[in-house]
């Protein structure tokens, strides 16, 4: 039967009802005359809304995905791209996926609509859903409604034809070519639908059984899986303003006015407030396209949007500096002057050490000099990747040139961003003289601090939260101007104020890995055996400094002549910042290439050279696991000789990270004598699996299931713990965690002994007089106290710190700190190369990891596999396309920035030199940053195997190919 | 903000399309709701003629032609048996479009008439000459990406995959025109032959035009096709270079062929030479590499996509090889 659909007409404020039909929907109304609508105009949407009859009052240009999240309140429909791009906004009408983003709602009237709520009306997951926990095939969680979807629909097309055949790989990659995971679940995903359409159990792939040990699923995967997870875009607060940020049209100019009286007086404005660093007259330099000026609060998003375009800004506009040759040219103008030095923002994550300690040569900044002074002599400080220490180049040169196998190797890397599908995202809401923040943010506690610094707050005024974070990378690591913004605007204005990056300024504004210029010469003897490495490099981070890329150089080859200079070069475009592994992945580009041209011309295989010359034991042994895992190395030394238009090679390449660690890191139990056990830190949940690394560890000690778990995270209020960067989260809250939960075993023997004669401790629980055994877990009913508390914090490893060195007794207040350990990878991958299309494609890759002791194995394999694939991403397809005139950036969508997509995604088998660190109570070590360090490097080594050529230049694109193939 | 309009029948549409300028049609809204979202190349207002889904999306058989009305999704196109068994080129193509949820809303006619994707023209700051400017910012700028094929003007790329596969197969497009009392028919070939010195239009319909309906015919006698495409990803890719090739045969000879790049030029274009090199031949591997060779003739590169040159002879030589047997 046709509905007829109600206008409420809401303009001057008379609700009047009208009967002329809305031409919209697939039952086609007919009607008298065309209907124009005011933009201002809500329409009533009739529609069947997961199985309920709905009626959404929109306007006319909201569409699906709007009215979904703000109108029906259900937030499991995600907005990642914005464009159709990403999938993650996906949902089905009338029994097709759409991109919920580009479609009108009021051409969904009529229709009958699914959202990933609607999945799961009563509890009972689908089979989809419980195949995507099972196979761990999510990690932020945030494209993984939208990737439901998408599955959910394919599988019940392919039930309906093929019942519970199994769908090929290639079958499910084309049904989801149109969702993209930044995490790198493709694999996992992959699998996990075959499994549904089969109707078996899907596995996560790469995790061992382990028949001792009860592995937990992920521990927010349903949670995920359902979405009914809450980003901080999810959140809404009761009167809760928009945020707009006007910012920078020009690379580099000179503010020298700016006037916000017009944009006050716009209607649904609040307030304005001017964004620059400094506003008391003096004239402010704004290097990027994209810099914050002012920013607006108002009732909607399109009216802060046009106000924030009325406010007037007359600059002096400066040239722009784009280009990276031409920056360092002589008559290049200055971006920095030395009055302007503490504007210089840090791209790294390194120490900000004053920029007095570097040279600074116009707009070459470099090297830096550390003062003995600020570090100990005992420190080697060329092994912490810091930036060089100018050493004797030339010598170095000349044990080159007399090495019996010389490489000279110059590499490139382009801009690479980080892409989370959540954008950067912030609500601020004051209580009187107390802030509290929503976040998409990856270290609540350091943002807290910062932003009560900047409003000359004491720091427990300031509580910052971030539930769920939608994929950081890095880039949420430090504050952000929009925070500030979202804090003094709620502050004027008494209402909590939201600000969402779009897509293109997240593209922009919100960090990048700088681009890299390298030359490496390296030195062997006939046998392979490295002697000498020479290794320059220039890092472009944009509007700042900091990015190194020798790190990797000074410690992963043990020679005995090694030179190596990091110089940035600064230029008018918007800052880097921490991105995974800050520095190492170029750096391996053209170190470990340089070292794959060793091999191949002294006619070694690549890895069996790099076990004969390894000093280390642990990574010898990855290097080992990694050969016998591969199976036939005997095909690494082979040469290229095909010359068909499909041509496959292998390569590999190997990596190393830092074990960082926070000593000062706490974590409390809390269990009542119900059973119930809650873990609070202020650690974060960015899709690495925190949540399942202290899960994992309480199901370990005591036996107490996810289910009787309370995690409390992501809360700067809680318990210290460090940013999540760096990989120093798992080493800090497992043994923070085990702390706790040791002297809470201990407390709790003690409970039941003394009121249990004759109980004695077993290993996993007590052992009673009358024989029985009962585990921990069900020992809750004894405890001391109701609830009993208890705190446990890292502290020091066994033998102490390599940063800082020294006595034990002042280590524990400490925010941060490098162990002894260090952590090694090695990839291999096999590629195809199209020698016509000049395409690239893995076909597999294997990843062997020194991650210590797993402590969590499902989120481990998942975090390892996504490492991985954002590696090949890097190597093949990611590369910031900026106007080399304007510096305007062309990248501004997920069309023209391009990610890998799961079509393109290969199996990938992650193996775990499974042992523990000899220093921590856990052995925990870390493994986010060391999953993609070597990747893109074996991408280009296996290219190099494949054709006889190399590409030196990420992305490794068909234009490059076909060159480096003509 | 937006002032929608809803249009109840073709002639309608275009009155009041062309009544208000800057106004443009909203069918599937994958191109337009992007546009408008990214705030560029926004239009005035929108002319939404989605509600016309009950007369003009179907598709329609006759003895020797297909005909899809202008609202027929993507998807419902290609899963035609008809486009299935007997176009494999307008299904291999419309199959690696963008992405399934596009594909399932995208329509015939919005995939025509979608303006290019060109990083410039979809930048809010750069006022090119598609808008109306002086400048084409990608010759000067990034052109990695543009037209090595008619670019001195403007070198954005077509965007329409379906209309490299239309123009292969020969269709026509009914059309109806700003003051015009009934459909006019409009050759694919007629479609893509652009206004001179008007960098703003991709095709040369008047504005405010409206394709009703496409018709595809049947391709008579023998035919092999194929679709390729090269691009970085395997799918959710634009095209560096996509290639349409339709061969007529007789045995193993090449009566006659259409052979379609896409994404090299201003509109999809026939490969002349590689087609005058193939009539008369036997379709054997040296034939489709010489002829392949000729596929870029005439090319002009600009400063950053001189490596389209060989990747158009590449992935027409893919392409053709495709079809040996």
């Amino acid at each position: 039967m046709p509905k007829v659909s109600r206008r409420d007409f809401l303009k001057g404020g008379a609700a009047a009802v009208a009967t002329a039909p809305l031409l919209a929907g697939t039952d086609g109304h007919a009607q008298d005359t065309p209907r124009e609508l005011a933009p201002d105009e809500r329409v009533a949407v009739d529609l069947t809304l997961n199985g309920k009859p709905t009626t959404l009052n929109v306007l006319p240009t909201t569409t699906l995905a709007e009215a979904l999240r703000e109108e029906a309140n259900l937030t499991g429909t995600k907005l990642g791209c914005g464009h159709g791009a990403c999938g993650a906004c996906t949902v089905d009408v009338d029994g097709r996926t759409v991109a919920s983003c580009l479609g009108l709602c009021v051409d969904a009237h009529g229709a009958t609509v699914t959202t990933v709520e609607g999945l799961a009306p009563d509890g009972k997951l689908h089979p989809v859903q419980q195949a995507f926990i099972d196979a761990d095939a999510l990690q932020c969680g945030y494209c993984t409604p939208g990737f439901v979807m998408s599955a959910v629909s394919f599988y019940d097309r392919w039930r309906k034809e093929r019942g519970t055949a199994a769908p090929s790989e290639a079958e499910v990659r084309h049904a989801l070519a149109g969702n993209i995971c930044r995490c790198g679940a493709q694999p996992a995903i992959i699998q996990a639908v075959i499994a549904a359409c089969r109707g078996v159990r899907a596995r996560p792939p790469n995790v061992p059984s382990a028949p001792e040990r009860n592995l937990v699923p992920r521990f927010d995967a349903v949670a995920k899986v359902t979405g009914q997870a809450r980003y901080t875009v999810d959140r809404k607060l009761p009167g809760m303003l928009s945020g707009y940020m006007l910012r920078s049209a020009e690379a580099h100019a000179r503010v020298k006015r700016i006037d916000v009286s017009r944009a006050e007086k716009m209607p649904g404005v609040r307030a304005v407030e001017v964004m620059l660093p400094s506003s008391d007259g003096r004239f402010v330099t704004v290097r990027w396209v994209g810099q914050e000026l002012a920013a607006v609060a108002a009732e909607t998003s399109w009216q802060a949007e046009a106000a924030a375009r009325a406010i007037q800004v007359e600059l002096e506009v400066l040239p722009p500096v784009v280009d990276f040759t031409k920056a360092e040219q002589p008559d290049a103008p200055v971006i920095f002057s030395k009055a302007q030095m503490d504007e210089v923002r840090h791209a790294n994550e390194g120490p900000a050490l004053p920029e007095s300690l570097s040279t600074w040569k116009g707009n070459v900044r470099g090297p830096t000099r550390f003062p003995q002074r600020l570090v100990p002599p005992s420190v080697p400080l060329s092994n912490m990747g810091l930036g060089a220490m100018p050493s004797n180049s030339e010598g170095v040169l000349e044990a080159v040139a007399e090495s019996a196998i010389a490489v000279d190797i110059n590499a490139e890397t382009a801009v690479q961003m980080h892409t989370a599908l959540e954008p950067h995202a912030v609500i601020a809401q004051w209580e009187g003289d107390a802030l509290t923040v929503y976040a998409s943010c990856q270290a609540v506690q350091q943002t807290a601090g910062d932003l009560a610094g900047a409003l000359d707050l004491p720091t427990d005024k300031v509580r910052v939260l971030a539930e769920y974070v939608g994929g950081a990378f890095g880039a949420k690591a430090m504050s952000r101007p929009e925070m500030l913004a979202a804090a003094r605007l709620a502050k004027k204005t008494n209402a909590p104020v939201q600000m969402i990056l779009p897509r293109w300024d997240e593209l922009t504004v919100a960090g990048n890995r700088p681009a890299s210029r390298q030359r490496v010469r390296m030195g062997a003897d006939r046998k392979g055996k490295l002697t000498a490495i020479h290794h320059e490099a220039r890092t472009y981070c944009g509007a700042a400094v900091g990015e190194a890329a020798t790190g990797l150089t000074s410690t992963h080859y043990a020679v005995e002549e090694l030179y190596r200079l990091d110089l940035n070069v600064v230029t008018t475009t918007p800052p880097g910042c921490p991105f995974r592994a800050p520095g190492f992945p170029p750096n391996a580009f053209s170190l470990e290439q340089a070292v794959d041209e060793v091999a191949a011309r002294a006619g070694l295989d690549p890895l069996l050279m790099r076990i004969h010359q390894e000093t280390n034991p642990r990574r010898a042994a990855v290097y080992r696991l990694a050969r016998e895992r591969f199976g036939h190395p005997e095909r690494l030394r082979e040469v290229a000789r095909d010359k068909g238009r499909f041509v496959r090679g292998v390569g590999c390449a190997t990596g190393e990270w830092f074990v960082l660690t926070a000593p000062n890191c706490t974590v409390e139990a809390r269990a009542t004598r119900d059973g119930r056990l809650t873990l609070s830190t202020a650690t974060h949940d960015i899709g690495q699996g925190a949540r399942t690394v202290l899960a994992q560890l309480v199901q370990d000690l005591l036996g107490v299931p996810p289910s009787r778990l309370t995690l409390r995270i992501a809360d700067s209020n809680l318990p210290t713990a460090p940013f999540t960067g760096g990989s120093i989260t798992t080493s800090s809250i497992s043994n923070a965690a085990y702390h706790a939960l040791r002297a809470f075993i201990d407390e709790l023997q003690g409970a039941v002994a003394s009121r249990v004669r004759g109980a004695v401790p077993v290993p996993g629980g007590m052992r009673f007089p009358d024989g029985k055994r009962v585990a921990w877990r069900d020992l809750f009913e004894y405890l001391p106290a109701d609830p009993f508390v208890i705190l446990g914090r890292r502290g020091p490893d066994a033998d102490g710190f390599a940063i800082p060195p020294g006595p034990l007794d002042q280590i524990p207040q400490l925010p941060v700190a490098v162990t002894k350990d260090r952590v090694s990878s090695a990839n291999i991958v096999e590629v195809e190369v199209d020698r016509l299309l000049g395409r690239v494609r893995v076909l597999s890759a294997l990843a062997v990891l020194d991650a210590g002791t797993l402590m969590a194995p499902v989120p481990a394999a998942s975090q390892v596999m996504g490492g991985v694939i954002q590696g090949i991403s890097y190597a093949l397809y990611e590369g910031r396309r900026m106007d080399p005139t304007t510096g305007r950036q062309l990248s501004r969508s997920l069309e023209s920035y391009a990610l890998l997509g799961i079509a393109d995604a290969p199996r990938i088998d992650v193996v775990f030199l499974d042992k523990p660190s000899p220093r921590s109570p856990t052995g925990a070590m870390g493994l986010g940053e060391n999953a993609t360090v070597p990747a893109a490097a074996a991408v280009a080594n296996a290219f190099f195997h494949a054709t006889g050529k190399r590409v030196l230049s990420t992305p490794m694109l068909p234009s490059k190919v076909l060159a480096a193939l003509s | 903000m937006l002032k929608v309009t809803y249009a109840r029948e073709p002639q309608e549409a275009v009155k009041l399309c062309t009544a208000s300028e800057g106004a443009e049609y909203k069918a599937g809204g994958t191109d337009v709701m992007d546009r408008f979202k990214q705030r560029t190349l926004m239009p005035s207002a929108l002319i939404n003629v989605s509600g016309m889904a009950r007369e003009l999306r179907y598709i329609r058989q006759s003895d020797d032609a297909l005909t899809a009305g202008a609202l027929t999704t993507l998807t419902e196109l290609m899963e035609h048996p008809v486009v299935v068994e007997r176009m494999p080129v307008l299904f291999q193509s419309t199959d690696h479009t963008a992405t399934p949820q596009i594909r399932h809303v995208a329509t015939v006619g919005g995939a025509l008439c979608q303006r290019p994707r060109c990083v410039y023209l979809r930048h809010p700051d750069f006022q090119c000459r598609k808008k109306g400017g002086a400048v084409c910012y990608a010759q000067i700028g990034d052109s990695s990406t543009h037209a090595i094929f008619d670019n001195e003007l403007c070198c954005a790329v077509h965007a329409s995959t379906l209309g490299a596969a239309l123009l292969a197969l020969d269709a026509t497009l009914e059309v109806w025109m700003p003051g015009e009392n009934a459909a006019r028919v409009v050759t694919m070939q007629e479609f893509f032959t652009l206004p001179e010195h008007n960098a703003r239009v991709e095709n040369s319909l008047p504005a405010g035009s409206f394709v009703e309906a496409v018709r595809i015919p049947l391709p008579m006698g023998v035919t092999k096709q194929a679709y390729e495409r090269a691009s970085p990803r395997l799918l959710a890719d634009w095209g560096e270079v996509e290639v349409c090739a339709v061969l007529w045969l007789e045995g193993n000879r090449i009566t006659d062929s259409r052979v379609v790049l896409g994404s090299v030029g201003r509109t999809p274009r026939r490969a002349t030479e590689t087609e005058a090199r193939l009539k008369g031949q036997p379709l054997t591997r040296d034939v489709v590499v010489y002829a392949a060779q000729a596929a870029a003739a005439g090319a002009r590169p600009l400063k950053d996509n001189q490596h389209k040159v060989t990747l158009t002879n590449n992935t027409v030589q893919a392409t053709l090889e495709g079809l040996l047997s």
